[in-house]
């Protein structure tokens, strides 16, 4: 009977091993576990010319860029039910925050007061806010763009697709663009939501193959260009919806790519961390960096330094993958070292910790430059905003959650 | 190697099942689930047998316990001959249960990391499926064209918890019948009382945690459960005597919830006499 006890137990205890493992507390594969931050996606940074916006987690802050001190944060208090990770929009009469749950919020940019509030009563929203001349423009996961009175959030119209829609929309002129996660580019009028075409009207004519779309399109003269999770970019002629070119990549594409004018090319990267410059009028390869190793999630940003024009690209991935790297626009040559943050890490076996390891933290959010800083957004490690100084890359400061 | 050999194979087998059946990923969980219980079968078998011969051995243990109830050093030492005679490997229904739980581990991540529904699920999923594809297998579901997959079903959102707390509810009771028809009555009275707990705290608890984690866990639970019911009763091993307590099957309440049985009549019979 001692061995029937002790099988009853031992069944017992793999059962809470395994409910363990399923709450993905296992230190084994995971390498441990992030020591502050977690959350859903990534932190959205936006800035305004005094301020600069932080939307991660429970809260929306605004930040002195001078120390990295914060100046407000809204709601006052972290409410359980919102947390906010889409980069905020910034405009002269307010900013425009989307909620993980379901409202698209106006805030007073200098004290964060709420000015008006919006709920969708459908679904959440992933994506941030898009600004026009009257309106403001977000889309959920349900898969419905809404169109609302920037001066009092009022819903002027909305306009449904077959699938979610995660990115943040792009205004250009009188037309409003979304992509969606059911595999299409919508071109809308800003006044009325109607359908000014969608891209492709015909899937099996372009790519049957054609996969989901997360990312914001980028715009340069008449085209659009964005990536799929089919593992290529498009380049489409927003007047004719001819396709312009496509590029194949080796895993799929999160964000549009950056258009560096000055160079004509279009810098991007792929989930395998293959970062790529293409000609923009052409799509043909200007040349490729494939040393990043971890996604490459972020769209990269262009800068300046006092040696010349930079353009700095984020990966993400585990240990020494992650990375900010420092590239010539014109070459994909490294000319600086790249970027490491660091975190410790605490490895746990169910709850119990069995130790602490650093490794560098992984960045997907898309880096910014702002005035002499270089803004790094983090959803692991212990801070969610690093800046750094532009010319040395050394950190001026971090800004650290407050205590609650 | 844990991703390699049995997180990735999973995740990548969801996806193209849920391809193959008109994406619907509840009939995927139930193609891999069966697919993983038939895997794992000859283990199944092994621990059934296992346990068979262990619950052959019971009169005799029973005789051994009256014999040395006051000598646990002999009795140790007898039961282990007992088994040696036997042939019987008391630990052998462990060890295949041992090699279960990590497929079952994979199982539960696959299912959760499939139904990817926010942007660092999504892009963890892009790091686990398989691409590009070798030409002979080009004739399977494109992830590209099915990610992310639909995870709507009935008033469900499969990658959220269930609102209205029936899969809960199915996940306990399932759950709770496999293992009262599986189990059969112990010999010793310590023994009972362990087991009749362990089948109340077990349900309750894999219910407690189908109520936090997403619905197409529970789905997994419930097939799982109802796959095991065939499976066993296939083998001879699912039992309505074990259900209802009951010496011919037949039923009973207060056996089916693991109450004493009621006074055999000839006890009623005997105070009628007086």
């Amino acid at each position: 009977m001692i061995t029937r006890r002790y099988r009853t137990w031992l069944l017992a205890v793999l059962l809470l091993i395994t409910a363990g493992s399923l709450a993905g507390c296992l230190g084994g594969s995971g390498g441990g576990r992030a020591a502050v931050l977690t959350g859903a996606s990534w932190p959205g940074i936006a800035t305004s010319d005094n301020l600069i916006y932080l939307a991660f987690g429970p809260q929306v802050r605004a930040i002195n860029p001078e120390n990295g001190t914060q100046t407000w944060a809204y709601p006052s208090e972290p409410e359980s039910r919102r947390t906010f990770y889409a980069e905020p929009a910034v405009g002269d009469e307010a900013i425009f925050v989307t909620d993980y749950e379901q409202t698209l919020t106006a805030l007073d940019p200098e004290t964060g007061a709420e000015i008006w509030s919006f709920e969708s009563d459908r679904s959440r929203f992933i994506g941030g806010a898009a600004l026009g001349d009257a309106h403001v423009y977000a889309g959920t996961v349900d898969g419905t763009l809404f169109a609302l009175d920037r001066g009092n959030g009022q819903e002027v119209w909305t306009f449904e697709v077959d699938r979610d829609i995660w990115s943040t929309p792009l205004v250009v002129g009188d037309v409003v663009y979304i992509t969606s996660l059911d595999r299409h580019l919508y071109a809308l009028d800003t006044a009325s939501g109607g359908l000014l075409w969608k891209f492709p009207e015909d899937i099996d004519a372009v790519d049957p193959r054609m996969g989901a779309i997360v990312g914001t399109p980028t715009q340069f003269d008449d085209a659009l260009v964005f990536g799929s999770f089919n593992n290529h970019v498009y380049a489409v002629n927003s007047e004719t919806q001819d396709v312009l070119w496509s590029f194949p990549t080796t895993n799929w594409v999160w964000n549009g790519p950056v258009y560096d004018e000055e160079d004509g090319l279009l810098i991007g990267g792929d989930l395998d961390g293959q970062v790529f410059a293409l000609n923009a009028e052409t799509g043909e390869t200007a040349w490729t960096f494939d040393e990043a190793g971890g996604p490459v999630v972020g769209r990269p940003a262009l800068g300046e330094t006092e040696n010349g024009r930079v353009v700095y690209v984020a990966s993400g991935g585990t240990g020494s993958q992650a990375k900010l790297y420092i590239l010539d626009p014109a070459t994909g040559e490294r000319v600086d070292t790249p970027v490491t943050i660091e975190a410790e890490f605490t490895s746990r076996f169910l709850v119990f910790p069995t130790g602490t390891s650093i490794r560098p933290i992984p960045i997907y959010a898309s880096p910014v430059v702002y005035g002499d800083l270089l803004l790094i957004g983090a959803h692991e490690g212990d801070y969610p905003l690093y800046a750094l100084d532009r010319e040395t890359l050394l950190e001026r400061w971090h800004f650290e959650l407050p205590s609650s | 190697m844990w991703n390699t050999f049995l997180l990735d194979p999973m995740v990548n087998l969801l996806i193209w099942f849920y391809g193959l059946l008109g994406n619907n990923f509840i009939l995927a969980i139930l193609l891999l689930t069966i697919l993983i219980r038939l895997i794992v079968f000859p283990l199944t078998w092994q621990q059934q047998k296992s346990a068979a011969a262990m619950q052959e051995l019971q009169p005799k243990l029973k005789k051994l316990q009256e014999k040395h109830k006051n000598d646990p050093e002999t009795l140790q030492s007898k039961t282990m001959e007992l088994y040696r005679e036997a042939g019987v490997n008391p630990l052998g229904g462990c060890l295949p249960t041992l090699i279960q739980f990590p497929i079952l581990i994979a199982l539960y991540q696959a299912i959760t990391r499939s139904l990817a529904a926010s942007p660092l699920q999504l892009i963890d999923l892009s790091q686990h499926i398989y691409q590009p594809l070798p030409a002979a297998l080009s004739w399977l579901p494109r992830p590209s064209m099915l990610i992310p997959l639909d995870s709507r079903f009935a008033w469900l959102n499969l990658a959220q918890p269930d609102p209205i707390y029936i899969l809960p509810v199915l996940v306990v009771i399932t759950t709770w019948l496999q293992q009262k028809m599986l189990t059969p009555p112990s010999a010793d009275d310590q023994s009972a009382a362990m087991t009749r707990s362990m089948q109340v705290t077990m349900p309750l608890f894999i219910g407690y945690i189908s109520l936090t984690f997403p619905s197409g866990l529970s789905i997994y639970w419930i097939f799982s459960n109802l796959i095991g019911f065939a499976q066993y009763a296939a083998m001879g091993r699912a039992s309505l005597k074990n259900l209802f307590g009951t010496e011919d099957g037949s039923f009973s309440l207060p056996g089916l919830l693991g109450l004493p049985q009621p006074e055999p009549e000839k006890g009623r019979g005997r105070r009628t006499k007086k």
